[in-house]
């Protein structure tokens, strides 16, 4: 075979293969990328707002992997003025400052989204410090009055809608509750001042960028199962109070120190 | 004979009546105290005299002039008109008279005035209707009894069918009228003079009564019910009565109730229904044997025994945005017992923990789908592929569900339709879409569904009842994002929403939204797996999230078979009848995909509770599917049932069930009301007769009717002429005033 028809025969063979293989199924996995779930991150003025840039991320690769919910890898960011945000049910926020005072335009999207059924996590980044929590306590008194904020109670089924988690922790251990806001018998907010995006942020070279507050690694793990079972929290709602997931997890319950 | 009169009246032209006169008065009162007040000012008593009559003057004609007293001449004339008699032949009037009956009395008296009149009368009957009978007809055993007594309605429709030619009504009745809004006043507007004879008196009937039977029509299966009963007695009837509630021939309780002092008595019976379905109860009491009325002594009622709540299987692939605002819905409506199951981990994801740790349970295949499968009203598959949970062995346990009447739902996603295998499946046979097998059968383009045009009536979307409004809402709902694509349409299966741009391989417009049946159960296949969008994202732009809801709930009653969104439907007027009565049924009648059956004509049969065919009544149809159809219920106390089918024959599309009393209402309470005859007669002028041996000879009756021929109306103080006074008096006032040294 000369080199001018080997050339010829493997453009013919690129050619036919490339024809072939595509028309051949390309493998999906959702009827659509924006059907999966976006773990989307708040934008918001002042406050360090990008102070976990890569939190979200995270937790979207960590719920991917561990189960069976489709998440987007490349969570998006949204702000609560946006017309976008009523897209996906799902918002982050984190910070680790006092910022100044949402727009009424932010304090009306933000009582929407959760009215019309949307999940708000918001993860205090510096809980050592009061800023951002005082910020924040602010804008939840206007969008939903003061004393929205409730403690949420040890049993509650997010300790056990996919884990079975003992007390929430994140990069710090205390305080040992959530706090949360609740609409229509649903947790439509929670708010953690345990630096839950601290414990899930990696750097550039993938090393973990925050120690936890123990040293232990087991505590991170603890916060990657607290992250996850708020996501499949907002998903499944009370779905582990069903009756019939009682006795499973009676049982389970007592047999745990 | 004809004679005219002139008959007057007063009234105010002033808008507001009597108390925007009284205010004007006390108005210009006012105004006469400040004249006088200020008038003191001055010195000579013959000026001040003559200021306070000015004011007092100018005052008394603003008056007139604003109250405008009026004049109102009536020119009438009295005509006299024929003569009517009215016989009640309502089932009460069979109750005995001393030898006779009440109806063989009326009857009796009628025959005597008819035959004694010199100018002979009308004569009608009247139950809930007017009948004219002849004198050759009138007669007890030729009058068809009516199982209502109505008689504000008989005499104005009598009204109405002479005109003015009626000089009088003599009605002729027991009295036993039990309508609630009946009010003998309002009879005045008549116009015509009614003369009433009473036949029977209020002296108690030695009767004891099943008055009144209050129960709901629906009941819960295995859920506690209950059923009041109002028993009646004669006050000479001391000892408790005892009432029984029974089912066929099974007695489920008895009761005794205590009589007050009013001689009635409530008594509560609680029992369970343990059988699904319609079906006639009955209470009744003893009956002693001087009983004037043995036939209200019983009484029955039917109750239609559901579920207390729907029990609905939810089964997701995996936890999504779709998956949990519809689990959030149904869990919502308390009217649903929910059983949910999420695929929350398959075999490839790696959770990091061990089971102890976990809370997941196994997925409970065989207990669901080979145990409790039939307890379930509608199963839902959103998003699931059965292959990984060898559920491939309960598919065909799925299918036989459906087929004998369950309900089956799948919703759209990676892991549903052809995209989850279920190609070829028992599954595929019951849906209403025809499955696309390999390849791509996935679509990830944004699109708003389209309603499709003959759909627009279906109740699953019909959001709002206006088409045009409906096709609206559905476009003004946020985009669906992605669809699984299917083949087509299984055959008599039907798209209400449809894809504005894929075409399916028939090429019509790809199903987004289709339903069907599959024997005697119903399916719906979504495509999409984003309908929250429906919801919060529509939401976000409208400001309303109740399309989601709207949508679902309707599609929830539809697969579930919920009787008002049925697409025929045949409505009885009442569900108790006595015997012989007349029953009056509406019908809308439509085909499975809920177009109208007509114009045509139909065929209403009523059955006994054997299924046989006791009358057939043709019926019209109009081009909306709308008909009425009227007929008499047979004489025995049963349980019946009407069935209406195409006149050439076919499958019953429509039944409604009743139940014929021995008593019913017209003898719940049968005694006689002459006190409500003399009412009637004083309302409208006529005369009241006790007992028929009261009643002259019809010539000797007043029957002269009223007509007015002209209306003058004088207003003396509404001229021009009266102004003008008013306007000098008050001139003269003012002119005095200032002459006299006030302002």
């Amino acid at each position: 075979m000369t080199p001018r028809l080997l050339a010829a025969s493997l453009c013919v063979t690129w050619l036919l293969a490339w024809l072939v293989l595509g028309a051949l199924p390309t493998p999906v996995r959702a009827i659509g990328e924006r059907t999966k779930v976006n773990l989307r991150t708040l934008d918001y003025a002042g406050g360090n707002a990008t102070s976990r840039p890569t939190a979200a991320k995270r937790l979207a690769w960590e719920v991917r992997q561990r189960t069976s919910v489709e998440t987007n890898l490349e969570p998006t960011r949204v702000r609560l003025s946006d017309a976008s945000l009523f897209d996906s049910p799902f918002v982050y926020m984190s910070g680790t400052e006092a910022f100044p005072p949402f727009s009424e335009a932010e304090v009306q999207g933000l009582k929407r989204f959760v009215d019309f059924g949307g999940f708000v996590v918001i993860d205090d980044a510096a809980p050592e410090e009061s800023g951002f929590d005082a910020s924040v306590r602010r804008e939840l008194g206007r969008a939903f009055g003061p004393g929205a904020l409730k403690h949420l109670p040890s049993a509650h089924v997010i300790y056990r809608s996919f884990y079975l988690v003992l007390r929430p922790v994140g990069r710090v251990e205390a305080p040992d509750y959530l706090e949360v806001i609740e609409q229509g018998g649903r947790v439509a907010l929670v708010y953690s001042r345990h630096d839950l995006g601290g414990a899930f942020e990696r750097d550039n070279l993938g090393n973990y960028a925050f120690p936890p507050s123990s040293g232990q690694a087991e505590q991170r793990e603890m916060a990657f199962r607290l992250g996850v079972n708020l996501v499949l929290y907002a998903l499944c709602l009370d779905y582990k109070d069903d009756q019939v997931h009682a006795p499973f997890i009676m049982r389970r319950w007592a047999g745990r120190p | 004979m004809r004679e005219h009169l002139l008959a007057s009246s007063f009234r105010l032209g002033v808008p507001g009546g009597n108390v925007a006169a009284a205010l004007v008065l006390v108005a210009l009162l006012v105004v006469v105290v400040a004249g006088w007040r200020e008038h003191q000012q001055i010195d000579a008593l013959p000026r001040r005299l003559l200021l306070n009559l000015l004011r007092m003057l100018s005052a008394g004609c603003a008056a007139l002039l604003i109250v405008q007293p009026q004049w109102l001449g009536q020119n009438v004339e009295q005509v006299q008109g024929r003569v009517a008699l009215l016989l009640d032949a309502s089932r009460s009037m069979t109750v005995h008279l001393g030898d006779s009956t009440r109806l063989a009395t009326g009857v009796g008296l009628m025959q005597r005035a008819f035959d004694g009149a010199a100018q002979k009368p009308l004569v009608y009957s009247f139950g809930d209707e007017i009948t004219q009978v002849t004198r050759a007809a009138l007669s007890d055993n030729k009058l068809a009894l009516s199982d209502e007594t109505r008689i504000e309605h008989a005499l104005r429709a009598l009204v109405a069918a002479q005109g003015e030619d009626l000089g009088a009504i003599v009605l002729v009745s027991d009295g036993a009228d039990r309508s609630p809004s009946f009010a003998a006043p309002a009879l005045k507007s008549l116009g015509v003079r009614v003369h009433s004879v009473a036949i029977g008196d209020e002296a108690e009937l030695s009767d004891v009564s099943i008055k009144n039977v209050s129960a709901d029509q629906v009941a819960f299966l295995r859920q506690p019910a209950q059923v009041q009963v109002t028993v009646r007695a004669p006050a000479s009837h001391a000892a408790p009565i005892r009432v029984t509630l029974r089912k066929g021939t099974d007695v489920l309780g008895e009761v005794a109730a205590e009589l007050g002092p009013d001689g009635t008595a409530t008594a509560t019976l609680p029992f369970t229904p343990t059988q699904l379905g319609r079906a006639v109860y009955s209470v009744s009491v003893p009956t002693d044997p001087d009983d004037a009325v043995p036939a209200n002594n019983e009484r029955s009622f039917l109750l239609r025994v559901t579920r207390e709540r729907l029990r609905v299987l939810l089964v997701c692939g995996q936890p999504s945005w779709d998956a949990r605002f519809l689990r959030a819905f149904l869990k919502g409506n308390p009217a649903i017992d929910l059983i949910t199951f999420f695929i929350l981990r398959t075999q490839s994801d790696n959770s990091m923990a061990p089971p102890e740790e976990l809370s997941l349970i196994p997925f409970p295949t065989q207990e669901l789908f080979e145990q409790h499968l039939q307890s379930f009203d509608l199963v839902i598959f959103q998003d699931f592929e059965f292959g990984p949970y060898q559920m491939a062995v309960y598919l065909p346990r799925i299918h036989d569900y459906v087929v004998s009447g369950g309900s089956f739902a799948m919703l759209g996603g990676e892991h549903s339709f052809g995209a989850g295998g279920y190609v070829g499946t028992p599954i595929a046979e019951i849906l209403p879409v025809r499955l696309a097998g390999g390849g791509r059968n996935l679509d990830e383009g944004e699109f708003v569904p389209r309603v499709v045009d003959q759909a627009t009536h279906h109740p699953v979307i019909e959001l709002v009842p206006r088409p045009e409004d409906n096709r609206a809402a559905w476009q003004s709902v946020a985009p669906l994002l992605g669809t699984n694509l299917v083949l087509g349409l299984q055959q008599d299966a039907q798209a209400l929403l449809v894809h504005p741009t894929l075409n399916s391989d028939s090429g019509e417009p790809m199903p987004v939204l289709a339903v069907g049946s599959a024997g005697r159960g119903r399916t719906l296949a979504f495509t999409s797996d984003a309908s929250y969008r429906f919801s919060i994202t529509t939401a976000g732009r409208l400001g309303d999230a109740s399309v989601y809801e709207r949508f679902w709930d309707r599609a929830l009653r539809w697969l579930v078979r919920d009787p008002l969104l049925d697409p025929a439907q045949l409505t009885s007027d009442r569900e108790r009848y006595g015997p012989g009565a007349k029953l009056r049924a509406s019908l809308w009648l439509r085909d499975p995909h809920y177009r109208p059956l007509g114009p045509g004509l139909f065929r209403v049969a009523l059955l006994d509770d054997h299924g046989k065919a006791l009358q057939e009544v043709p019926v019209e149809i109009d081009a909306e599917g709308r008909g009425e159809v009227s007929l008499t219920v047979p004489s025995a106390a049963a349980a019946y049932k009407l069935v209406v089918h195409p006149e050439a024959g076919g499958a019953e599309l429509a039944q409604e069930v009743f139940v014929v009393e021995s008593g019913g209402d017209e003898l719940a309470d049968p005694r006689a009301r002459p006190a409500l005859l003399r009412e009637i007669a004083e309302a409208t002028g006529g005369s009241f007769y006790a007992s028929p041996a009261e009643m002259p000879s019809l010539d000797r009756l007043e029957c002269a009717r009223t007509r007015v021929l002209s209306v003058a109306v004088h207003a003396p103080f509404g001229t021009g002429w009266f102004f003008a006074l008013f306007v000098a008096v008050f001139g003269a006032e003012w002119w005095m005033r200032r002459r006299f040294g006030l302002r």
